[in-house]
């Protein structure tokens, strides 16, 4: 404890001064210091710094650690996975989209927030039933444990890695464009705090600084949102006229068809943002935070509400910043602005700027810090939800299942994975230095791939069939798993743009590897389950009606801890 | 909801002509309130299974469970 203390006291200190640092390095270059902006960073770290503690306090067993003792209510946990949702690469990045592409960024909306009843009727509640701490609990329950807690871990982590990137990225460019700071310094800060976070706090820290991030997230975008209808005297109309009328592809942003060239890549797009919704680690986790499989239900309810009003808010902001920013030379980059006569494309610091700009263009700087400090907080929240997610299955599913074979000391346990979020962490900041001129929403499309294509079958197929056999999911899991990375980086998106090779060249031609990635994964575990004739074989299907049963009533399931 | 998300995405597929069919004299595309729809439909049909489900499913499996306690 009383090395939390010390970090604490460093950190507090350590602070200001920092911020005061960057903005003597540069004055009047790159972006005026906005005082507003780093007083609300500040008060808002220090704020999570004091939650952070508290959590710490009450962090003694692993249970607590991994799911908050499970003592998270329905509503606070709908708001949390609301929080892990409205991330930053969706709030700046589907605003970004909407800001250049028009009606695209809706598609990316919807397909995100269908992706929610999906895991309603699906999985919500088994998984509350079956799991513990990670969803791998839930597909190891009658399979071969070490196999599928090995399997259940890639996913994870290879899912985790790409969503963090995209998050780095963000957080890198946001506190660029506020600071000035070197993107990389950036990427460091990020990192460090997110380590705090998870190593001290656990859930509860990760899960409280979420409910907070989430409120004030919904509050800013909601005044954002009002601003700009208010500018158009509240009609959509006239808001959606003046787009057309400023931006360079005129009535085409208010159809499909600028940034989703093919039918197929749409359609597997859609099945990536579906379904790995269903698959994504750090939101299976939050199930685990809750009582009963009642809230967990009441938690998908509330949280679908509070999403898809985000994401109505977000098609606003992405309108509202065409009309207000890519009119407004303030906000532009004037060199860009000389050679592409396009307010769309010169915008400072990128599309993924345009909510950033739009806040300082309805309410002046004081609002622009308020939202940057909202926009950097979404960073640290989700970033600490995802560090946490890939923690737990290395430390619970590697090292307590597989390598301690479940024998493994809780203290030990817990231990591990504060080594792993530490591990983590320097690995987000490399990765995030390296992917730095990504849009960052497309970068959540990746992981959502992959969680689509390696988690959410094997899970799905764990719960509902039968004839599921250990060989069958670890054979198909990661035909899954490796098809949707190497469909990834044959894509478009690293081909090209990334890996820098001609454009046109990519041997893929899908946006998304999803269509056919899923499609392999749900083969490949139909076909060697068939084919598994081994022993091991008769007791993963005779195990099912067990697992049915306690899936269905909750008897026997993990109860939560009281304190 | 399949059918209605896999009909939206459909839609975008190969009608995106449809959606971007202007909606009375103005700028409005048909296809702003269909997504939009799309969205809050999500939402009500989440809220009428979890509704259902927590009151007369769950007690269904209850009396279930009871029944059949030894």
């Amino acid at each position: 404890m009383k090395k939390v203390s010390w970090l604490l006291t460093l950190l507090l200190v350590g602070m200001p001064t920092f911020a005061l640092a960057a903005g003597t390095i540069d004055g009047g270059s790159k972006q005026a210091i906005n005082w507003s902006a780093i007083g609300m960073f500040v008060g808002f770290v220090l704020l999570t710094l004091v939650i952070t503690y508290w959590a710490a306090k009450r962090t003694a067993s692993a249970a607590d650690f991994y799911s908050a003792g499970g003592g998270i209510t329905g509503f606070q946990n709908g708001l949390a996975i609301a929080g892990d949702y409205m991330s930053a690469a969706s709030f700046l990045g589907i605003s970004g989209l909407v800001y250049t592409s028009g009606y695209d960024g809706l598609i990316y909306s919807v397909g995100w927030l269908v992706g929610w009843p999906i895991v309603t009727f699906l999985i919500a509640e088994q998984l509350r039933n079956l799991g513990k701490f990670t969803f791998a609990d839930v597909t190891s329950f009658r399979l071969g444990q070490t196999d599928i807690r090995i399997l259940a871990a890639c996913g994870s982590l290879v899912t985790v890695a790409f969503y963090l990137i995209a998050q780095m990225v963000g957080a890198g460019k946001l506190i660029q464009l506020l600071f000035g700071l070197d993107y990389w310094i950036a990427v460091v800060l990020v990192g460090g705090l997110m380590m705090i976070y998870v190593t001290f706090g656990g859930m509860k820290a990760t899960t409280w600084v979420q409910i907070i991030k989430a409120v004030l997230l919904l509050a800013g975008a909601t005044f954002m949102a009002g601003a700009v209808l208010y500018k158009f005297g509240f009609s959509p109309e006239a808001l959606f006229a003046k787009a057309t009328e400023v931006h360079p592809k005129k009535i085409a942003i208010m159809e499909p068809g600028s940034l989703i060239s093919n039918p197929l890549s749409a359609i597997s797009l859609g099945l990536a943002l579906m379904f790995g919704t269903a698959g994504l680690p750090h939101i299976l986790m939050r199930f685990f935070t809750v009582k009963d499989a009642q809230a967990a239900r009441k938690s998908v309810f509330y949280a679908t509400g509070f999403i898809g009003y985000f994401y109505v808010l977000t098609f606003i902001i992405g309108f509202g910043a065409i009309t207000l920013v890519s009119t407004d030379a303030t906000f532009l980059d004037a060199s860009i602005l000389e050679k592409t006569k396009s307010g769309i494309a010169a915008i400072k610091g990128g599309s993924n700027m345009a909510a950033i700009h739009l806040a300082n263009a309805v309410g002046g700087n004081l609002f622009l810090g308020f939202i940057s400090a909202v926009a950097f907080a979404t960073i640290l929240a989700v970033v600490s939800g995802l560090a946490l997610a890939g923690a737990s299955s290395i430390s619970h599913d590697l090292y307590g299942m597989v390598i301690k074979r479940g024998a493994a000391n809780e203290q030990d346990e817990i231990r591990v994975s504060k080594i792993a979020t530490l591990v983590l962490g320097v690995l987000a900041i490399f990765l995030g230095i390296v992917f730095e001129n990504q849009n960052v929403a497309f970068m959540v499309g990746l992981a959502f791939a992959i969680a689509a294509s390696c988690n959410f079958p094997v899970l799905v197929m764990s719960i509902f069939w039968k004839g599921l056999t250990t060989r069958g999911a670890l054979i198909g899991g990661f035909l899954g798993l490796i098809s949707a990375v190497v469909g990834v980086v044959l894509s478009p998106a690293v081909w090209e743009a990334t890996l820098g090779y001609a454009k046109g060249s990519a041997p893929i031609k899908l946006d998304n590897p999803a269509l056919f990635s899923m499609a392999i994964a749900f083969a490949g575990i139909w076909l060697f389950s068939i084919l598994d004739r081994s022993k091991r074989a008769a007791i993963d299907r005779d195990g099912f009606d067990a697992q049915f049963v306690r899936s269905q009533t909750g008897i026997g399931a993990a109860s939560a801890t009281t304190h | 909801m399949l059918v209605v998300y896999f009909g939206f995405i459909l839609l975008v597929a190969y009608a995106p002509k449809f959606l971007g069919m202007p909606l009375g004299s103005g700028v409005m595309t048909i296809g702003i309130p269909i997504g939009l729809s799309v969205i809050v439909l999500a939402f009500v049909l989440t809220g009428i299974y979890v509704r259902q489900a927590n009151s007369s499913y769950d007690v269904l499996v209850r009396k279930i469970v009871e029944e059949n306690r030894p």
